[in-house]
């Protein structure tokens, strides 16, 4: 039951969308089921939900030789069984860590950046880790925004109120190995924390610009940098502010340091 | 918004708010109620439809975004009157159960063959993810699936052992299952009365407070609102709930009720001071439910927090906040079982001792169906109607006419609609079931309430919960001489109607489990605190009993250094020593032990499990093998064994059989099934006994306007035991007036006449001198021609009271591995070896096995729930945080039975509902110990999570969340 009244709106364009975006107290939903439980518990309260699902275009996914485009409205469904997944396997490990069918069905790439939380974080921790881009639709025109950098947002949510998310593009680098290493857990409802690691192989055979992104621990996902064999107790406590309460913050950084460990091993640094 | 959408094929058309639901769209305006509101917030997966072909929980997308979808329900999966592949599947693997989360799973495995035309064993379960079932135990559903598969592609399935008729031992296809199947069965939620209003009730959001205002002003303007309640409208009319379990010659603390005649508990609502959080302080009633509960976030209630204890412990110590005024220091009661000084002294003289504090967690029922009412009063006859999903329909008739309304007896009837698992807890009642009913009366319309998820996780009652120090001591050779448990058994805030039977007899008499100890003693004090109240959960008591014996036994073992599957065998109660006094209370019936502890043992392969654990250790896993070897109390009574333990009630089996002038026969049964199947099974035993088809036979049940003096229902594994032999008795009886009518007809003495094949014979003459049942019961029913002093018809009443109770027994073996790394525990294997005594439908008892292990494994692993220690609200209030176990969870469960017949009934069989529950912890706990001995740990405390096991092995590092 959602107790919070709103009005509705599902424009047809996105010059339409981006004129209700603009308003206040406006919320876009991109199908995902993860906002109907924001609202239900009253953690999202719009004044209008802004549905972007008759916008042409935007559940499109678009592989080209440099990239591939996903729209706000691709679900995980969609994505694991598009070709396009061939091209970036992480990307099908981080989505086969939810099995639930209904979430792969209704959880967005645009529910990933606007809403986050435990299903996301695998998907949201490759995008990352593979350097993808969101791209943003502006009066002014399209604007690109590293994922990393939306990372640094905060707990709240990666885009804030106003903006209107087209799509993300991920960026095909042959030089490039990325991976998802889910942890070991019972199976459950949600998507498996884990670890998304991304290097690109030097001539000399050494890993070079690693991108380690934990998934599962804090709302969005948390990338650490500069880690060279080890992650410091400094690092692991910087990142502790938004990390979840129901577990000893101890026990979530020693599994942190596994992941870590476990990261840096598959790149051949120990 | 104006809406249109296709549903099952049809146009639906509706005007919604933009914060519909899609599920509330399907069942409000599309009437389509097959899809079942369960958690609410996209766990459980009841509510799951396909919309343009995908699975879809419709509780977590919005109407309006299924704006031109085609959308299909269960009500639209079979075609044509002909069931769907699964349907038919689900039917014929057992697969359905209660059959409240069939159709959300059929309908997500519906997505999955389309997707997935030959899935494997690892496909199923992964899809069945999102899909919770709280009394299958999946495995069946696997099976199901598979089969399905394989007939949609024109394959043969996996051979079902389902038989469509049989009598005793046969796996007879159940009945009263189509209707589950098709989404038509309707459960408390999918009914409604013309003019019917709604109620929503308000808990109080403080473990304990002072009442100092409640302002309902605001609410009462409302849209909607018809009428608000509150403990100044009820406190004349509707007495406190009661209490029914009164332990004789032992002090105990209840509360005052005003009938004199029992104790009491709580009232509908809070007056003064909230005592739990869930506490009842108003109720609105609206023209719909959505208004309802827009008013009841308007009313503004004036609090005073006190204190809170929720430490059962605590609560007994100086200084503690006090509960209620007639029980000091919060007990309600304490008492011994055997003889402590005899206890003691054998404790001192022992060889070996060992101590152990063990916490047997508290647990949530958790039922994927939550409560709901449904009354109405017609005020012309004075009739009072209740309708609500208990597992105890005539002691609700009875409690609340006498000792809550004060109505007459005779005008009340009590019809439980299609219900959802209980797990224990639908077996209480509850102060919002007398109050939707004295509501209804009041307001002269039917009102319905239907509880939420989060209400259902502060008001209906929790379970388990107890602090125990145990002590095990013994010889070094193995002999176990003594065993003491002190417990403290947290109840809560106000005593549930059998509060004192879990922690005092189910508990207490059980504790030595299948070992004869010379020396047992258990001591409890039942304490009251702010937490939930508590019942009984399946397994109940037990549980706990045996979770302990279990523990100690195995902590035992290693203190000696000896085998722990030796040391159970050396102090297992032996084959000739049956009937055998445990010295607590029980008399065991019959058993094999050590058979089945052998046969547990060799199935699991025990001897080779150094080479496992060698082998695992090389895959950075610690392996390790636990046991849980158990006897367990069922068939509840005999009655004046149970009044002897404080049960205000008979607890005999009954039942009406009738057979109609076209033969057709009805048999109304004293039990009260909610999943157990005993549509099917009771028809067996009749069947069987009659000697005629099932399908001429009909068993009612769930009425109490029904022709039955009363019935004691469904609960701690009795119905097979206790009301099946009533049916059989019923037959019997049947038979014997057929016989003597048929002698007098045929004119030979009664010894002559054979009852074979439905017909009475003649045996001098049987080709002349014979009649159908059908035909002795039409001419009866004419009555021309009686034999002196026999009554017209053919009917029976009969009833059965045991003289003593049955102990089922077995032993399970969980062999588990925890990640060196991680410490993730996943089950390997599981074996279970049970004897339910004679078994009259093995894959039915088999259904019961997997829903017991399936718990048995939330218990041990993840299942828990949790207080804010500020203020006593209940933390775990969704299935997010209250982890239930997962189809994944599982490996294909291993089961084994034997049948060893009791002599406490004479249709040999034991209990099966619950029993296979209390070893299934013990086993997992024990193996997790085991894996882990190397390390240093002796026991930890369940649920056994990751985390706990860090903080155990880590035990110098800061463990604060």
């Amino acid at each position: 039951m959602i107790r919070t009244s709103y009005t509705y709106a599902a424009p047809d364009t996105l010059e339409e969308a981006l004129s209700l975006v603009g308003q206040d107290g406006q919320q876009v939903l991109t199908g995902d089921q993860s906002l109907i439980g924001q609202l239900k518990q009253g953690i999202a309260q719009p004044q209008t939900l802004v549905s972007l699902r008759k916008i042409p275009g935007m559940a499109n996914i678009d592989a080209t030789a440099g990239d591939v485009q996903l729209g706000a409205l691709v679900t995980y469904a969609d994505l694991s069984r598009h070709s396009a997944l061939a091209g970036i396997p992480a990307l099908a490990e981080a989505v086969n860590t939810i099995q639930d069918p209904h979430l792969r069905n209704h959880s967005t790439i645009g529910g990933a950046l606007y809403q986050g939380g435990p299903i996301h974080g695998p998907v949201l921790a490759v995008l990352a880790a593979l350097d993808a881009e969101a791209v943003l639709a502006t009066q002014a025109g399209e604007k690109r925004v590293a994922i990393t950098e939306l990372l640094q947002n905060g707990s709240s949510g990666l885009l804030t109120s106003g903006q209107l998310l087209k799509g993300v593009v991920v960026p095909l680098n042959q030089d490039v190995t990325c991976t998802y290493l889910p942890l070991e857990q019972l199976p459950g409802q949600h998507a498996r924390k884990g670890i998304a690691v991304g290097f690109r192989r030097t001539a000399e055979g050494q890993a070079d610009q690693t991108r380690l992104v934990v998934a599962g621990f804090t709302p969005f996902p948390a990338r650490f940098d500069g880690v060279d064999g080890s992650v410091s107790q400094l690092q692991l406590e910087q990142t502790m502010a938004t990390w979840l309460t129901t577990v000893p913050a101890g026990f979530q950084r020693h599994l942190i340091k596994v992941l870590i460990n476990r990261a840096l091993s598959t790149i051949g640094v120990s | 918004m104006d809406l249109n959408l296709t549903v099952n094929g049809s146009s639906l058309r509706a005007d919604v708010e933009p914060r519909t639901l899609l599920i509330d769209l399907l069942r409000e305006q599309g009437g389509l109620t097959g899809t079942k509101w369960g958690c609410g917030s996209g766990s459980c997966g009841t509510c799951t439809v396909l919309v343009d072909g995908k699975a879809t929980k419709s509780c977590q997308v919005l109407a309006v975004e299924a704006e031109g979808a085609q959308v299909t329900t269960i009500e639209g999966l079979a075609t044509d009157g002909q069931l769907h592949p699964l349907q038919e599947a689900f039917w014929e693997h057992f697969a359905v159960q209660n059959g409240f989360s069939t159709p959300g799973t059929i309908m997500a495995m519906a997505e999955l063959l389309e997707n997935n035309p030959s899935p494997t064993e690892a496909d199923i379960k992964a899809w069945m993810q999102g899909n919770l079932s709280r009394e299958t135990g999946y495995q069946q559903i696997i099976d199901a699936v598979k089969t399905a598969a394989r007939h949609m592609v024109g394959l043969n399935g996996q051979e079902s052992a389902a038989v469509n008729n049989g009598g005793i031992g046969d796996s007879v296809k159940t009945r009263k299952t189509r209707d589950l199947l098709t989404g038509d069965a309707k459960f408390i939620a999918d009914m409604s009365l013309p003019g019917m209003l709604h109620a929503a009730i308000l808990q109080s959001p403080h473990g304990h407070a002072i009442i100092k205002g409640i302002d309902t002003s605001e609410a009462a303007k409302m849209p909607g609102v018809v009428r608000i309640f509150t403990a100044q409208d009820t406190m004349q009319h509707i007495m406190p709930m009661p209490v029914i379990w009164v332990p004789p010659n032992i002090e105990s603390h209840f509360l005052p009720h005003p009938s004199g005649i029992v104790p009491g508990s709580h009232s509908v609502f809070a007056s003064d001071r909230v005592r739990f959080a869930g506490d009842q302080l108003a109720a609105v009633v609206a023209e719909t439910r959505e208004q309802a509960y827009d008013a009841l976030a308007k009313i503004k209630v004036d609090y005073e927090p006190l204190p809170v204890v929720l430490d059962p412990e605590e609560a007994l110590s100086e200084g503690a906040p006090q509960l209620h005024e007639t029980a000091p220091n919060n007990l309600m009661i304490h008492t011994v079982f055997g003889d402590k000084t005899a206890v003691e002294q054998a404790i001192s003289d022992a060889e070996v001792v060992v101590e152990q504090r063990i916490y047997n967690q508290r647990m949530m029922h958790n039922t994927l169906e939550v409560r709901g009412v449904l009354a109405n009063h017609d005020a012309v006859t004075d009739q009072y109607t209740l309708w609500t999903n208990t597992q105890i329909p005539f002691p609700h008739r009875l409690l609340i006419s006498l000792y809550v309304l004060g109505i007459p007896y005779n005008k009340m009837r009590v019809i439980v609609p299609a219900i959802g698992e209980s797990n224990g807890c639908k077996g209480n009642l509850y102060p919002d079931t007398p109050l939707v009913l004295w509501m209804a009366k009041v307001l002269g319309r039917p009102v319905k309430w239907v509880d939420t998820r989060e209400g259902f996780s502060r008001n209906t009652a929790q379970s388990r919960d107890q602090v125990q120090y145990g002590t095990i001591a013994g010889t070094k050779d193995g002999k176990i001489t003594a065993l003491y448990c002190r417990a403290f058994s947290n109840v809560g805030a106000y005593p549930v109607i059998n509060a004192p039977g879990q922690p005092l007899a189910l508990i207490g008499r059980s504790i030595t489990g299948a070992y004869a100890i010379p020396n047992p003693c258990y001591e409890v004090n039942v304490v009251y605190t702010n937490k939930v109240p508590t019942a009984p959960m399946r397994g109940s008591g037990r549980a706990e009993a045996i979770f302990f014996m279990e523990r100690m036994i195995d902590l035992f073992a290693r203190k000696i250094g000896k085998d722990p599957a030796e040391v159970r065998r050396i102090n297992m109660v032996k084959p000739d020593q049956f009937p055998y006094e445990n010295g607590l209370g029980w008399t065991y019936d019959s058993g094999r032990y050590e058979e089945l502890l052998d046969m547990a043992l060799e199935k699991a392969g025990y001897a080779d499990l150094p080479a496992m654990k060698q082998e695992a250790e090389a895959r950075g896993k610690w392996l390790g093998l636990g046991i849980g070897s158990y006897v367990a109390v069922a068939g509840v009574g005999n009655s004046g064994k149970m009044a002897g333990e404080g049960l205000m009630s008979g607890t005999w089996g009954s039942s009406y059989i009738h057979v109609a002038p076209s033969g057709e026969v009805a048999i109304t049964t004293g039990a009260q099934p909610h999943g157990q199947s005993q549509d099917t099974t009771f028809l067996q035993i009749a069947a069987q006994e009659l000697q005629i088809p099932m399908d001429y036979i009909t068993l009612k049940h769930s009425d109490t306007s029904n022709p039955i003096y009363y019935g004691q229902a469904s609960y701690g594994s009795r119905s097979l035991s206790v009301e099946g032999p009533a049916v059989q008795k019923a037959c019997q009886k049947i038979i014997q007036k057929a016989r003597e009518y048929a002698a007098y007809l045929f004119k030979m003495p009664i010894d002559l006449i054979e009852y074979k094949d439905g017909k009475v014979i003649g045996t001098p003459a049987p080709d002349q001198a014979v009649m159908s049942l059908q035909q002795v019961a039409l001419m009866l029913w004419f009555a021309w021609d009686l034999p002196e002093g026999m009554d017209p018809g053919l009917e029976a009443t009969a009833y059965f009271d045991p003289k003593n109770f049955n102990f089922p027994f077995g032993t399970h073996i969980a062999v588990v591995e925890v990640d060196q790394q991680t410490y993730a525990v996943s089950l390997k294997r599981y074996i279970a070896v049970n004897d339910f005594g004679v078994v009259v439908n093995p894959q039915v008892v088999d259904g019961q096995s997997y829903g017991n292990i399936a718990l048995g494994i939330g218990q041990a692993l993840s299942e828990e729930a949790r207080y804010d220690p500020e203020t006593g609200l209940v933390i775990t209030k969704d299935f997010d945080s209250y982890q239930i176990p997962r189809a994944g969870w599982l490996p294909k469960i291993e089961l084994l039975r034997t049948e060893t017949p009791s002599a406490s009934n004479p249709l040999g069989a034991k209990g099966a509902g619950d029993v296979s529950n209390p070893p299934v912890a013990p086993a997992i706990v024990n193996a997790i110990c085991n894996a882990l001995a190397e390390q240093g740990v002796e026991h930890i405390d369940m649920p056994i999570t990751p985390e706990k096991i860090w903080q155990v092995l880590h035990a110098s590092e800061p463990v604060t969340a």
